[in-house]
């Protein structure tokens, strides 16, 4: 059984994916049929965040409502187990980070269109969370 | 990614022994989540050695008593 902080790390996954999906299968194709001028992704930027924002506070209700006993009996929401787990995650997902912004640092400083370097830090971003959520569901399930 | 913890552990039999004491109850006395119990006895988590003391302090026996480092 999965504790309280594993399903809210599921959930945070959960809205990375579909807001990221959503993003990329709205975007994408636009870039094969015309030039960057005219691709539509501001306004999607703007629709993938709130998707990610509200899959992530449905979710997290329901993870709460699942896990009321727990979190009802266990006055300790300050589990070491659970701040190993979370700092080898942020470790990690910052490092893809890291990797991100300086890529789009170099796109910047190479003047490259800003739809590049936007869209570098949005979905370097969405994968950098995804990666430290991943690290650390790996961590829950398969030990630390 | 992480290997199983090299360290054993008696804390299922210690339970058993301590009148089937649940994990619940166990992660209460020590001051952990009830995951993090599971996760030690299945030898998934080392804990500090400060929640490791507390684990053997709850079945009043030694350190070495519920955990083990055998050699290779």
């Amino acid at each position: 059984m999965s504790g309280f902080l594993e399903k809210l790390n599921r959930a945070a996954a959960i809205g990375t994916i579909l807001a990221l999906g959503w993003y990329l299968i709205r975007v994408v194709p636009q870039l094969t049929s015309g030039p960057l001028d005219d691709v539509s992704w501001k306004g999607e930027m703007m629709i993938a965040v709130v998707i990610f924002v509200a899959t992530l506070i449905a979710d997290s209700i329901r993870a709460a409502i699942a896990s009321r006993e727990e979190l009802v009996e266990a006055d300790v929401l300050d589990d070491e187990r659970d701040d190993v787990i979370e700092r080898r995650g942020d470790a990690w997902g910052g490092h893809a980070m890291h990797a991100v912004a300086f890529i789009a640092l170099i796109l910047l400083v190479l003047d490259s269109d800003p739809f590049w370097a936007a869209n570098t830090l949005f979905v370097g971003a969405m994968l950098a969370g995804l990666t430290s959520m991943l690290v650390k569901w790996m961590s829950y399930r398969g030990g630390v | 990614m992480a290997k199983p913890t090299p360290i054993i552990n008696e804390i299922r039999t210690l339970r058993f022994h301590a009148g089937e004491m649940t994990q619940a109850e166990l992660a209460r006395q020590v001051g952990v989540t009830r995951q993090t119990i599971i996760a030690i006895e299945q030898g998934k988590y080392s804990p500090s050695l400060e929640v490791a003391f507390k684990i053997a302090r709850v079945f009043k026996v030694g350190l070495d008593a519920v955990f083990q480092y055998p050699e290779d």
